[in-house]
């Protein structure tokens, strides 16, 4: 897997035109949208005095222009602004919350590749037989299911009805302050462990449950449906028919040789779509109350907070882009004809 | 020759199922190939003659069907032992295009020992690649250790059809199904490969069933040349005599369409019309719409593969009445 620094180059100058890119973006339309977001600054009763002082204050009396380039300035600094919301500064506020969502996702990718890979691998197989039917049909109904629908239903079923497990939040506030919980890396699950506080982790993985499943449950199908064409598609290549022709054991072709061939563009697929998912927790935040990014910028949205706003777009952006660095550099460990 | 044939095909008949019907790719086929000979099957695309190669080498697709037939290769049947998942070592086959046939993720010592594991007896690392190093040595191949570990797109054409080649012969087959193993490589590259091909037939004694559409090189490699049309054998001869001699109008309007240098201001021949369709294939002779000598009787009644003198057998009715 050589990695040149060309590449390294490359993809580091992309990362900054991206990032400055939507920086310039999402400030302009920010700042033209007619929301005075000074009156939510100066709160409520406020007197026009101190209306006009919180308009200074924030700069919104300034050139839209020269807003932005003292937002770049102090961006660079690491300053992003303080949410108007929450009235701490944006970086911690997104860093937070990030780590939040990293964690439900990538339990999430993790179920939906490690059972959606077999699973399509089982429907290539048993091609055009009842397995290979309700195969489709599950993966249908779940790729085209709304995700908060499916949030719902889960919610009723599990939390409501059933009332195994908790439909909302990351862990359960008297758990914490009973055991003395503290945050170190963000993730709760791997805090918990290095802290040996079982009670914490348990509780932790419970909350999971419920929205990892959800939020997988398109990745899934995804991973299920791309692993079965592409499977079909590469049994049927001249490389595949000659293994065959030269004896080797039936197994040996299928899960040494086509399966590899069929991860290059699973991965591919599924590794952006990873990105992609950050946004889609969205709604999955929202619906089970996940102190994630999507919850963070569903309420910075509602409230006009648009330093926090621009954060979140921000830090989508960036996450973006180094997963589309990741996939390539998985793919380049796959396939040797790919060179970075 | 008396000797028992190394390979008999009897009444072999194949159909690939399609969406709305069926094709009938190759019909009641019978030939055999004896030990150490080399027969050549030469017709155009689509005549069936890849079909019966992938038969014998048990690599049919999954939409292709055995109407009918055996293959028998040394006594045994294989279609029953393939259909028991038993493992055929002494055939063993060479696909046209190298790069396509070696799969791009993996590198070629890779493939060359997961199949001389899964044929002999071998579970030793070192042992296997000995054995991989040593048919590499045998097709000619420079520097075999760094071939063992270099992944197919970094090895040019004719090192990959040399490789393929190796591979094929890995596991000490009998015989080779050789399936237009230089119809992609450059001229030069060919007359190598064929060169190659030769040698270790003549070196390991194999038999080899090799598949053309160049009548040129048919008669350069082969012993006998089985010239095929539409799914049928027309022409069974010895290359001399086949050139010498063509009986069957199809060869010899094949003949007519191979490039000729000496004669000035020639035009290339070719044969009018187009390859018969084989969803539905005609009555009489399946060349009977595009033959130049068609008779009427051609349109009505199949003529059957028959010996017009020692081993040139022709499926031609201007022949069949002469005779007798």
């Amino acid at each position: 897997m050589p990695i040149s620094k060309e590449y390294v180059a490359k993809r580091l100058i992309l990362l900054m035109l991206v990032v400055i890119g939507v920086l310039f973006i999402t400030f302009i339309i920010t700042r033209i949208i007619p929301a005075r977001p000074e009156l939510l600054w100066a709160g409520p009763h406020a007197t026009i005095e101190q209306i006009q002082k919180a308009r200074e204050q924030l700069n919104l009396d300034k050139p839209i222009l020269i807003q932005f380039i003292l937002y770049l300035h102090g961006f660079f600094q690491g300053d992003w602004g303080i949410s108007w919301r929450t009235r701490s500064p944006v970086l911690i506020d997104v860093l937070s919350s990030l780590t939040a969502t990293l964690e439900l996702i990538i339990i999430a990718f993790t179920i939906a590749f490690i059972i959606g890979v077999p699973f399509g691998v089982l429907a290539a197989i048993k091609k055009y037989t009842w397995i290979d039917d309700v195969a489709r049909i599950v993966t249908v109904i779940g790729a085209s299911m709304p995700v908060f629908w499916l949030a719902l239903i889960v919610q009723l079923i599990f939390g409501t009805w059933l009332g195994i497990l908790p439909s909302a939040k990351r862990v359960d506030e008297w758990v914490v302050i009973v055991t003395g919980f503290k945050q170190i890396t963000g993730f709760y699950l791997i805090d918990s462990i290095l802290q040996g506080n079982h009670m914490v982790f348990i509780d932790s993985l419970r909350h999971i449950v419920l929205p990892a499943l959800v939020l997988a449950s398109y990745p899934f199908c995804l991973s299920a449906r791309m692993t079965r064409a592409v499977m079909m598609e590469v049994s049927t290549e001249p490389h595949v028919r000659s293994l065959i022709a030269w004896g080797l054991p039936q197994r040996t072709i299928l899960f040494k040789y086509s399966l590899r061939n069929t991860l290059v563009p699973v991965i591919a697929s599924i590794g952006l779509s990873f990105g992609y998912t950050i946004i889609g927790a969205f709604m999955v935040e929202l619906v089970f109350v996940w102190p994630g990014i999507g919850y963070y910028a569903a309420m910075s949205l509602l409230s006009f907070d648009y330093p926090a706003v621009i954060g979140c777009v921000l830090i989508v952006a960036i996450f973006y882009c180094v997963i589309n660095t990741l996939v390539d550099i998985i793919h380049s460990a796959i396939d040797p004809r790919v060179k970075l | 020759m008396n000797r028992q044939p190394l390979l008999q095909i009897e009444d072999l008949s194949i159909d690939y199922i399609i969406v709305g019907g069926s094709i009938k790719a190759v019909r009641n086929v019978s030939f055999s190939i004896n030990e150490g000979e080399v027969v050549c099957l030469v017709g155009e695309s689509g005549s069936g003659k890849s079909t019966i190669g992938l038969a014998v080498a048990g690599a049919l697709p999954e939409n292709a069907i055995i109407r009918s037939g055996k293959i028998i290769f040394q006594g045994k049947d294989l279609l029953y032992e393939k259909s028991k998942n038993k493992k055929i070592d002494n055939v063993m086959i060479v696909f046209q295009d190298p790069a396509a046939t070696l799969n791009p993720l993996f590198t070629v010592g890779e493939v060359i020992s997961d199949v001389i594991r899964s044929h002999l007896q071998i579970r030793d690392k070192g042992e296997i690649r000995e054995k991989a190093l040593e048919v590499f040595r045998m097709v000619e191949l420079p520097d075999p250790d760094r071939i063992f570990n270099s992944y197919p797109h970094e090895l040019s054409g004719g090192m990959l059809q040399r490789v393929v080649i190796a591979i094929s012969l890995s596991t000490n087959p009998k015989m080779l199904i050789a399936d237009e193993p230089t119809t992609m490589l450059d001229v030069t590259l060919q007359a190598q490969i064929l060169d190659l091909l030769l040698n270790l037939k003549k070196k390991l004694g194999l038999s080899m069933l090799f598949i053309t559409h160049n009548l040129g090189v048919a008669s350069e490699i082969g012993d006998r040349i089985i010239v095929m049309y539409g799914g049928e054998i027309v022409e069974e001869a010895s290359s001399k005599d086949l050139i010498n001699n063509p009986l069957h109008p199809y060869t010899k309007s094949l003949m007519e369409c191979i490039p000729r240098t000496h004669i000035k201001h020639s035009r290339l021949k070719h044969i009018p019309g187009t390859v018969p369709d084989l969803r539905n294939p005609l009555k009489g002779c399946i060349f009977s719409d595009r033959c130049s000598e068609v008779m009427d009787i051609c349109r009505v009644v199949k003529p059957l593969l028959k010996e017009y003198s020692k081993n040139h057998k022709v499926a031609c009715h201007l022949y069949s009445e002469e005779e007798k």
